[in-house]
């Protein structure tokens, strides 16, 4: 219970941290270019970053890799997804919108069915 | 090595970060006009067409006469030439922002910018948190990289960022497997990453690709044994097919094209002489080999880069910085861990890349390009240079650490005093009017791609500069004929083709003076010889008319 608790409270305080770094850009962008900046940072993260994140998140690899290698793989796998959805429905908008419930729903599947076995592994190995 | 980042450094990242992104935004943060040389033009053209059509572009604009005779796509002329994805996010960013021009160029200074990170991760867990913080500190003020995103070989730019991340996924394979503790998530990344690289631009393929090769025959010397054995080979295997699933999957119709073009440039043995691509510097003697010793002289020409982007002195605020550049290779030399190596193999490789033509291969009219890839080389060496003053001095722990802080704040202060300013003026400068459109020509072009129909085709009268017609057609998205050599029209063939007159006195209207009264009204006197039809525009000093 008392280690629950205390896997918890540093997810919370890393929450926390990861809110405040994320509130920190968007104020900027928001203060530089407005609310146009302020929509294509947000856009950015949630389209290009998030779906990859929850592949990689499941990994074990270091928690900057993470992020590193979600951004990168980002940036080439969503646009990928809107080009040739949107050749095929011919509307850039609505394949935007059905590729990132697309991949959100890979990224949440992969999460969820990532081999548990394998996810408890790699924190023991981790804790080792 | 500190190995856990704290969030202090996080926090110290993110703030140098967004500093960065002030700097490298300036151009667009007051003037929300485009601004580019004529590949930024042409980039335009091809992602905001998918922003406006609200469709993705397979076949390229037909509003724009230089895709006629342009080495498009090699196989399928006509249609896209680049990777999708490379467009589509600057369309994807410009549908997010819900305009056109502000979105687009932020998300090309985010990819631009994002280099700052990608040498961060390279050098962080090997170097530590100072190494590469400067690193990635002396970037924000790199002249190469600022002129590439400046000018628009915006591609190059791009694949550029997946260097430091891909060496890096290598270089913690290997080290796994040397370790005995082998990840092959490491490996895959690796595959996963270069096609992720191609896609953006093929440019950077065998620059990374001689990296990891002189990396592995490094590593393998030092360690007695080669990372890839018997039982893993099928991964590396595995991993060339993943690449070519990847980037034929992604890209097919752009994939065979660019691998056209390699064939196409690449000689192996004597240059094509009528070939302008292959053809050699006049009085240039293949056979010098005194180039050995040269680091930019090369023999291709018709490169398109001015002479000035092949010197130190002028890329690197004068030679203050070469001593660091020396040290840190010395260093490396010196220490030879594994990391050092992986340092080392970076500058090893782009050596023998651009040296090929001393063993008879020539990489044809990209050779020189392959420069804007220097200073991801350069810049982390200096870095290396100069954190590696502190392991001279002889001191406990704590005190290194201070000596190291306070070194890397002193080379801060350096860069601040002497690359900062040209860095800030460049930026706050860039592409003054007539450079980029003024706001007339600007608007003008929005109302007529508003306005006026798709197969218009617009004659433009009276505006000064080449840049001011290529971004002018690129808002407008309308085929546009014009005098190139003169701003009153000597000739009016031109005006057979046309159904728009676009009559442009803005810049003369904001610049006054004689000459500009002068050229005002020649240009009246041809307005009202040649244009015969109604008005339908008609704001700051520009006029549209249409034709009879």
């Amino acid at each position: 219970m008392i280690k629950m608790e205390s896997k918890f409270s540093k997810l919370f305080e890393e929450s926390k941290f990861a809110l405040l770094i994320l509130a920190i850009i968007v104020a900027f962008f928001l203060i530089v270019f407005g609310i146009t900046g302020a929509k294509v940072i947000l856009g950015f993260i949630l389209f290009f970053f998030l779906p990859t994140y929850l592949i990689f998140k499941n990994f074990d690899i270091e928690p900057e890799e993470k992020i590193a290698f979600s951004f990168f793989i980002g940036l080439g796998i969503f646009p990928t997804f809107v080009y040739y959805i949107g050749l095929l429905i011919s509307s850039m908008r609505w394949s935007i919108a059905i590729s990132f419930v697309l991949l959100l729903t890979i990224g949440i599947a992969f999460s969820k069915y990532y081999p548990k076995s394998k996810k408890d592994k790699e924190s023991k190995e981790e804790k080792e | 090595m500190e190995n856990k980042i704290s969030k202090q450094e996080i926090l110290i990242l993110i703030i140098i970060y967004l500093g960065m992104l002030y700097l490298w935004t300036m151009p667009f943060q007051q003037q929300k006009i485009p601004y580019g040389e004529g590949d930024a033009a042409i980039h335009y053209i091809i992602a905001d067409n998918m922003y406006v059509t609200d469709k993705p572009t397979l076949k390229l604009p037909e509003t724009n006469p230089v895709f006629n005779f342009q080495m498009g796509n090699l196989f399928m002329p006509g249609y896209l030439f680049y990777c999708p994805q490379f467009h589509t996010n600057f369309a994807i960013s410009e549908i997010i922002g819900g305009e056109r021009v502000v979105p687009f160029y932020l998300y090309l200074a985010l990819i631009c910018t994002g280099i700052f990170f990608s040498v961060y991760i390279l050098l962080r867990k090997q170097f530590g948190a100072a190494t590469a913080i400067l690193a990635s500190f002396l970037l924000i003020f790199s002249m190469r990289d600022r002129l590439t995103y400046l000018w628009g070989q915006w591609g190059t730019a791009v694949t550029l960022l997946y260097i430091p991340i891909i060496l890096y996924t290598y270089y913690k394979y290997t080290e796994s497997v040397y370790n005995s503790k082998e990840k092959l998530i490491y490996l895959y990344m690796t595959y996963i990453l270069a096609a992720m690289q191609f896609l953006f631009h093929p440019l950077g393929i065998p620059v990374v690709l001689g990296m990891i090769l002189v990396y592995t025959v490094l590593i393998s010397i030092k360690e007695k044994k080669l990372p890839i054995n018997k039982t893993n080979i099928k991964h590396f295997i595995i991993g060339i097919f993943l690449f070519l699933f990847i980037i034929c999957a992604f890209a097919p119709l752009q994939v065979p094209s660019h691998l056209g073009r390699i064939n196409r440039d690449v000689v192996i043995g004597t240059p094509d002489q009528s070939e302008p691509s292959t053809q050699i510097k006049e009085g240039y003697d293949v056979s010098k080999f005194a180039r050995i010793f040269k680091w930019y002289d090369f023999p291709e020409v018709f490169h398109g880069i001015p002479d000035f982007y092949f010197s130190f002195k002028n890329l690197y605020y004068g030679y203050w910085m070469l001593p660091f550049l020396i040290l840190g290779i010395l260093f490396l030399i010196l220490r030879r861990k594994s990391k050092d190596l992986l340092m080392l193999s970076t500058i090893i490789a782009f050596y023998i890349i651009v040296h090929l033509d001393l063993i008879n291969v020539y990489l044809g009219a990209k050779m020189p390009r392959l420069f804007y890839f220097e200073s991801v080389i350069f810049y982390p060496l200096m870095a290396i240079g100069i954190t590696s003053i502190a392991l001279f001095i002889k001191t406990n722990d704590k005190s290194s650490k201070i000596i190291k802080w306070g070194i890397v704040a002193a080379a801060v202060i350096a860069v601040l005093l002497i690359n900062a300013k040209p860095t800030y003026d460049q930026f706050k400068g860039a592409y003054p009017i007539p450079m980029r459109m003024d706001q007339a020509q600007f608007d003008a072009s929005n109302w007529i791609n508003d306005n006026l129909p798709k197969d218009a085709i617009v004659m433009y009268v009276g505006t000064p500069t080449f840049l001011n017609r290529a971004w002018m057609h690129a808002v407008s998205a309308r085929m546009a004929v014009f005098d190139q050599n003169n701003i009153v029209p000597s000739l009016d063939k031109n005006i057979n083709r046309t159904n728009y007159i676009l009559m442009d006195y803005s810049l003369y209207m904001i610049i006054g003076g004689e000459q500009a009264t002068g050229l005002i009204s020649e240009l009246q006197q041809w307005e009202k010889n040649n244009t015969k039809g109604s008005v339908i525009y008609d704001k700051n000093g520009i006029k549209i008319f249409k034709t009879v």
